[in-house]
């Protein structure tokens, strides 16, 4: 009779004993990017006014009049938890385990490169206490600096570990890393790069310790990336592509809900920026661009059902960081503590890789030259070149990568506020404006709520936080 | 020195022999049974001055013995207790006066009155305490069966189906995705061809059920299937036609037309548009440089407009007869039906064939069945369909109220095509209803054989086995729907078609084995019992493959892609055990007491911790018979009743590990699914498996009394229960932050407590004319008593910002959506820029599903061979969540999108939230109107920000007239003259009139989409209309 009752091994999924790190690793790294570079980069491109709301459609109204509340990203919230950041758990674990240093880094890497993101949209989040299964179901909140802290502590030990360790087993498939194919120099590379991120990020908050990280970096001569940390493996049939297009252009009944935001359209049209066509398509039977002002979705005008929608492809890729990007993080730090030497340099590389990314980059120097609508003030004031920098990063992360644009306008206030709506005489292209609909009596959001799911599970989770507040690096 | 008498027991009515009578020499100990022949033998002792004789359904009858030494008895059929006869536990009949619970039975004729699909179709509202809804009014829709309130959480709530005495398969199949594409081919209990029943008993207590083991932990509904009996032949054949229509359609504005924000669009879905003033228009798109024009005032009936009037044949046949040692009975069903919707795409095809049988041979005794049932189908999806395709009945109630649905019907003209269509907004429903559909098929056979031994007059033995496998196949398809890129309706996010295959097999085998006991001690006590054991598996396989993107437009077949195929398959398999035993003890036919126990071993629980064991009692005290001389004061039968008992239920299967699931990334809209990129990959699952889980256990405590009066003529029947479920096995939702979302765990109790009243008058009677009036209340309470440590609620089921919770302290099940921003004195705060509400950070709570109350009330009257019939169904209180509702919020067509004649106003009480920089909140008072362009924005501020959600949560309070029937049976002599035994005509109708309050102008409250358990309860998204249905049966006996 026992016999015949044992019989309770679920024929249809593996036990988790049977997991590794190599099955599991690119499933979080999918699960990271499907996050970040889905519904969170339609509300940070919302947020960086690349786009706004169509009037004739109403997706993303919420975003758009930041009416947010403790409903919103409550999945991806989920997911980006119990999906990637417990795989990277159950990867580094394993890493450990069997003293796989390479899958150490690379999970490592991706685990921290996915948690900055979210304590810098969240502020606090567990950290000691998260993914602890049953041994804990209800994780304590740490503060955002504690956890950047731990996380480039964790950076560090990995990039140790790797340096110590043996080269890759050539016969490995190479596929199974999703991001690098097994370059580990490229995700030492990474580590470095968004270690800078992390730092640079907490440099109005914690200046001193921010410089003692990046000169130490520095010092010990560590490379950063020159080329992009990126997953493109996407492919262009339902469930298996981008997670912006698949989320926003194929599976919403409207494709049109993202529309040209004048703040974004006005700079590139009054630089005449050939990145134009690639973010977003022509007016409706013409070929010239047009939009609407950020936010104005209640506009009855019929002629705004015709504007520019914003454009992507199932096989874009998601950047984690992309080239240019590691270009304009380096230009800024030499900017900071290295007397700018080599920035300009930078800058202009970053502006081509950034170019490049729509294959455009033989237009880039015509624009970086001397007079170049983006040449970089090397003559100018440490501010004015920090605007030059960020300003271009913004340029460059319409998309997947559009949450990073928002994030860094948060950090450094460019591109600047404007004191007018865009639809005013005085209005200067490029500038932000708060959104017609806004809820916010003319406060820009600042970070997001503890979504609903973690609010109702977990009861250590903080009072609510008005969206409205700095989060703890928001300091300038 | 003993006396030896013999003699032979017949029935009164017929002169057939009775076997297995109670002999009881009166005074002693001494006793004996009647055989096959109705013949006893008895050695009495010499001071025995009496014999009494008793059986089941009879009066028992004391005869004097004086000097005789044959004895020859006629026991008369016992008017009080003739339909008490229930069949109990394991398919054993009890007189009902014994059974210390509630048990409720229902005959063939009350099953087939009205010749229902289902065999509950006739039961609404007549069964005190059974909540039994249909799903849809489709062909063949599934029906919720729920007795005395839900009690389990996690959704298993239907009780245990079982056919003489073999539990069978009551799975569902459809229910895929309820927002997107749900289809409900029915539930499996709905298969048996209701012609084919004798009776339904009415299990609902624990004290009744436990018998039955784990899955009988929500009652037991107990069919006894017709046999074939000793006689000639006969023929019983039995005919309908029923025509049906439309029930209930949401009811609409009439007054504001096509457009949006106030203004008149031509290509738009809603009715946002100015008022009516009867002007002719141009509307729709420009086409070869033509409009079409049309009068602009409302067409009242446009969507009644579309249906059409749906028409079912159901016709069985059955044969049956025997003689005294073998019987059978051999039937033919067929149901076909095509319900309200034009085309085929609505019907239900249903083929059933039945043989039984049943031979004794000397001390053995053998029966058994075989049944198949043959269903085709098709059935129009509900939900808001997805981007391989549309679904019907959203399309039909987006609609502007001034334009025609019907001049669409050829979708492929001019203005009506994908291109030309008038809006991108939404499809023609005629494409949808004509080009995308499914086709469902499903063979099921089951059966039993059973073989009885008798070892001597007060012990036997039974071995009785069954099985029941169901395949079935599906597949569903959408056509691409594409609009040219240069068309009018570009911007329309394009179907790109697709066809899903599923295969799915359900098996389950089940023994017992039976030792009967039946020794009558003496003539004051009685005493019968038995011994069982319990073998039950069950198995089950889906396999599921599906594309998208179809290459050839109008070819469905998997290879049509040029991804391929998603497929999935899924198994189970779960074993149990069982042992049990019951006694029963009788006092002087008054006081009865009944001991049953049970012990399980499952399967899907821990190894070495598999076994649970769960006990019963219950007593009956017949106070009439008790104290015979309350039958001079008029009461004619009183009986009090007490019963208390535990039902244990194991784990679903595979819940003891944590395991690996498939790459999966869910993004909001969509997902992205592994192998992706040449690469496969698993990630940790996000439910956290537990090898310590233990049975839940159900306990229920029931009192109840049965008193009759003035001869039966009024009787009341009236129960009360308190059950308790504990130790519920569910994943319950867990913070994300863990690294997992959910844990599987005992947790939780519910309580469901309530009254059941039954009472049966009959005013007039008398050999010309009677009236038969039966009411039936019942009244649920539930409530949830505790939900783990930590965790506030646990969400059942959501739709849109709805979430269907349960919440510690309050019923299971009730509704939470999004509500206004307040400011502290109460105020509502509103955007200042619209003047709309903006939303708070907290959900509240809307009301709860259970109804007050549920009541129905039977008329039968009859004059000589006429026989009239009317039911009416009332059930008090309760929500349920309405997409309807929120779609034809929407879009502007809903009644109460009119308020204030759209003209704009300021939201009552209103305030503008003012932070400064500093982040200091303050308040003032609001002066911006919400004015015509936004007030659509009132009802849709946002797709997760809805303010007004509240009122898509509605009352579902409905009163029904249930059933009307009208019948001539023509009389012996006219029937023979035609050769026949029998022939009657009965004109029918069903669901004929509805009632529901003001608020709820949507829908009929009994649609859900979502399953036929708790979670479908939620409510309904974008379900069809019920309907009601009128017609004629014959029936003619040879």
């Amino acid at each position: 009779c026992e016999r015949a009752l044992d019989i309770n091994q679920d024929p249809n999924n593996p036990e988790v004993g049977k997991g590794t790190p190599e099955l599991v690793f690119p499933a979080a790294v999918v699960s990271s990017a499907g996050a970040l570079g889905g519904e969170y980069a339609i509300l940070g491109g919302i947020w960086a006014q690349y786009w706004t709301q169509s009037s004739v459609s109403n997706q993303y109204r919420e975003f758009d009049s930041y009416n947010v509340t403790q409903t919103a990203l409550n999945g991806r919230f989920n997911e980006v938890f119990s999906g990637a950041l417990n795989d990277y758990h159950f990867v580094i674990k394993k890493a450990q385990e069997t003293e796989d240093w390479h899958y150490l880094l690379m999970g490592t890497v991706m685990k921290a490169y996915t948690y900055q993101l979210m304590v810098d949209l969240y502020d606090t989040l567990p950290y000691d206490e998260a993914f602890q299964g049953v041994e804990n179901l209800t994780p304590a909140y740490e503060e955002g600096y504690e956890i950047y802290k731990k996380l480039i502590a964790e950076l560090d030990n990995a990039l140790a570990m790797e340096a110590g360790a043996d080269p890759v087993d050539p016969t490995k498939d190479k596929a199974l890393d999703v991001v690098f194919r097994f370059n580990m120099d490229n995700w030492v590379k990474f580590a470095n790069t968004l270690k800078l991120k992390f730092y640079l990020r907490m440099v109005y908050a914690q200046s001193a310790e921010a410089e003692a990280g990046i000169r130490a970096m520095y010092d010990s001569g560590a490379q950063f990336l020159d080329t992009d940390a990126q997953l493109a493996i996407f492919e262009g049939t339902q469930d298996k592509s981008n997670p912006f297009f698949e989320f926003n252009f194929r599976r919403l009944n409207t494709t049109t809900n993202l529309r040209a935001s004048v703040t974004f359209l006005s700079f590139l049209q009054t630089n005449a920026d050939p990145r134009l066509s690639s973010y977003f398509s022509p007016t409706s039977g013409t070929t010239t661009y047009s939009g609407n002002h950020q936010g104005d979705y209640n506009n009855p005008d019929p002629a705004l059902a015709n504007i520019s929608v914003a454009r992507a492809t199932a096989v874009d890729p998601v950047y984690f960081i992309s080239e240019a990007e590691s270009y304009f993080l380096q230009a800024e730090a030499l900017e900071r503590y290295y007397g700018g030497v080599g920035a300009n340099e930078l800058y202009n590389s970053g502006v081509e890789a950034a170019f490049a990314q729509y294959g455009v980059e033989d237009r880039a120097a015509d624009f970086t030259a001397s007079d170049g609508v983006y040449v970089y003030p090397a003559s100018g004031d440490f501010e004015s070149k920090l605007e030059a920098i960020i300003v271009q990063k913004w340029a460059s992360f319409p998309g997947a990568h559009a949450l990073e644009g928002y994030i860094e306008k948060n950090r450094t206030g460019y591109p600047k506020t404007s004191p007018v709506y865009s639809t005013d005489i005085s209005y200067v292209p490029g500038q932000f404006v708060y959104p017609k609909n806004g809820v916010t009596g003319g406060q820009y959001p600042k970070r997001l709520i503890i979504p609903q799911d973690e609010r109702n599970r977990n009861p250590n989770v903080p009072a609510i936080v008005p969206i409205t507040t700095n989060v703890w690096w928001d300091k300038k | 020195q003993d006396r030896r008498i013999s003699g032979r027991v017949t029935a009164a009515a017929d002169g057939s022999p009775i076997s297995g009578v109670s002999v009881f020499a009166v005074g002693t100990n001494v006793a004996a049974q009647t055989d096959e022949q109705g013949a006893f033998t008895i050695n009495a002792p010499q001071a025995v001055m009496a014999l009494e004789f008793r059986f089941l359904g009879y009066t028992t009858q004391r005869v004097d013995i004086g000097n005789q030494s044959v004895i020859n008895v006629q026991l008369t059929e016992d008017a009080a207790s003739l339909d008490e006869v229930v069949v109990t536990a394991l398919g054993i009949s009890r007189d009902a006066k014994s059974l210390g619970y509630s048990a409720t039975k229902v005959d063939s004729e009350d099953i087939t009155r009205t010749s229902p699909v289902s065999m509950f179709d006739g039961l609404q509202g007549k069964i005190a305490g059974a909540n039994i809804t249909s799903q849809s009014g489709a062909p063949g829709a599934s029906t919720k069966v729920v007795l005395r309130g839900y009690s389990s959480i996690s959704g298993n709530n239907q009780p245990l189906y079982v056919i003489d005495g073999v539990p069978v398969n009551n799975s569902t199949f459809g229910e895929a995705e309820p927002v997107n594409r749900s289809t409900d081919f029915g539930n499996n209990a709905n298969d048996i061809n209701p012609a084919d029943i004798e009776s339904i008993n009415v299990l609902k207590g624990a004290g009744a059920t436990s018998l039955y083991g784990s899955r009988a932990a929500n009652g037991v509904i107990v069919i006894t299937t017709k046999k074939g009996k000793a006689g000639k032949i006969s023929v019983d054949l039995n005919h309908s036609t029923t025509l049906s229509s439309i029930l209930m359609l949401p009811r609409l504005q009439n007054t504001f037309g096509q457009g949006w924000s106030g203004i008149f669009d031509p290509i738009e879905q809603g009715s946002w548009g100015p008022r009516f003033d009867g002007a002719n228009r141009l509307w729709g798109n420009t086409v070869d440089n033509a409009r079409l024009v049309k009068p602009f005032v409302a067409l009242e009936n446009n969507i009644r407009d579309f249906y059409d009037t749906g028409a079912e044949l159901n016709t069985n046949i059955a044969v049956s007869g025997g003689n005294e040692q073998s019987t059978f009975y051999l039937s033919y069903g067929n149901i076909s039906s095509d319900g309200i919707v034009p085309t085929d795409a609505d019907s239900y095809n249903r083929n059933t064939l039945s043989l039984r049988g049943s031979t004794k041979y000397e001390k053995f005794n053998a029966s058994g069945s075989i049944n198949y049932v043959g269903r085709k189908a098709k059935f129009i999806a509900t939900g808001q369909g997805t981007n391989t395709g549309a679904t019907m009945f959203q399309e039909l109630i987006q609609f502007p109220r001034d334009i025609s649905i019907v001049d669409g019907k050829d979708y492929e003209a001019k203005f009506y095509d994908i291109n030309t269509f008038y809006t991108p907004y939404a499809q023609n429903p005629y494409f949808v209803l004509n080009e995308n559909g499914n086709d469902f098929n499903s063979d099921r056979v089951y059966g039993n054989a059973e073989v009885g031994y008798e070892f001597a007059n007060w012990l036997s033995s039974t071995v009785r086995v069954g099985g029941d496998f169901t395949n079935s196949r599906l597949k569903d398809w959408q056509a691409i729907n594409r609009p040219d890129g240069n068309s009018p309706n570009a911007s329309r996010q394009p179907d790109v078609g697709g066809v899903m295959e599923e295969a799915r097999y359900f098996g389950e085998f089940n023994t017992d084995v039976l030792l009967n006991f039946n020794a009558p001690i003496n003539e004051d006590f009685t005493f019968d019992g038995l011994l069982g054991w319990n073998y039950n598996q069950r198995e089950t396989r889906v396999q599921t493959s599906a594309i998208t993107n179809l290459t050839v437009p109008e070819f469905y077949n998997l290879s049509n892609s040029s991804a391929p195929p998603t497929s999935s398959a899924d198994y189970t398999k779960r074993r149990l055990f069982g042992a049990y035993a019951q006694a029963n003890f009788g006092f002087r036919d008054y006081l009865f007491l009944s001991l049953n126990a049970r012990n399980d071993w499952s399967s899907t629980l821990p190894m070495g911790k598999n076994s649970f064991f769960y006990p019963a009692a219950n007593l009956s005290l017949v106070l009439t018979d008790l104290a015979p001389s309350l039958k001079d004061n008029g009461i004619s039968f009183a009986k009090l009743r007490a019963s208390l008992g535990q039902t244990g239920n194991d784990a679903g299967v595979y819940l003891l590990s944590s395991l690996l699931t498939g790459g999966d990334v869910l993004l909001g809209f969509g997902n992205i699914t592994f192998p992706l990129g040449g690469v496969g990959s698993f990630e940790v699952a996000n439910q956290i498996g537990n090898s310590a889980l233990e049975p839940e256990i159900t306990t229920e405590y029931e009192l109840g009394a049965d008193v009759r009066f003035l001869n039966n003529r009024v009787g009341f029947d009236f129960s009360y229960y308190n059950k308790r479920t504990d130790g519920q096995i569910l994943p319950v939702p867990i913070a994300h932050t863990s690294g997992y979302g959910f844990l599987v765990m005992n947790f939780g109790l519910v309580e469901n407590k309530g009254i059941e009243l039954a009472v049966n008058v009959t005013p007039v009677k008398s050999d010309v004319f009677s009236w038969d009036l039966n009411y039936v209340f019942a009244r649920n309470r539930n409530k949830v008593l505790e939900l783990p440590e930590g965790l506030n609620e646990v969400v059942i089921a959501s739709g849109y910002d709805i979430d269907f919770v349960a919440i510690k302290g309050q019923p299971l099940g009730v509704y939470k959506g999004p509500v206004e921003e307040r400011d502290p004195n109460g105020n509502v705060v509103v955007n200042p820029s619209n003047g709309i509400p903006t939303q708070a950070d907290d959900k509240e709570v809307f009301g709860n599903s259970q109804r007050d109350f549920t009541m129905g009330l039977t008329n039968t009257l009859r004059l000589n061979n006429w026989s009239l019939g009317f039911a009416f169904d009332y059930r008090k209180g309760g929500k349920f969540w309405s997409y309807t509702s929120q779609l034809t919020d929407f879009i502007g067509n809903s009644v109460r999108t009119t308020y204030n004649d759209r003209n704009p106003y300021i939201f009552p009480n209103s305030v503008n939230k003012i932070t400064d920089s500093e982040g200091n909140v303050s308040y003032v008072e609001n002066t911006t109107p919400i004015d015509v362009e936004n007030y659509y924005s009132l009802f849709n501020n946002g797709s997760t920000t809805q303010t007004e959600s509240r009122r898509t949560v509605l009352d579902k309070t409905s009163l029904r007239l249930r059933d009307v029937t009208l019948s001539y049976a023509f009389s012996q002599t006219v029937a023979s003259r035609i050769g026949l035994q029998g022939l009657s005509l009965t004109a029918f109708g069903r669901n004929l009139l509805l009632w529901v309050p003001a608020e709820n102008g949507f829908i009929d409250p009994d649609v859900s989409t979502y399953n036929n358990d708790l979670r479908g309860d939620l409510g309904e998204f974008a379900g069809g209309p019920t309907t009601r249905s009128y017609g004629l049966s014959l029936r003619a006996t040879f």
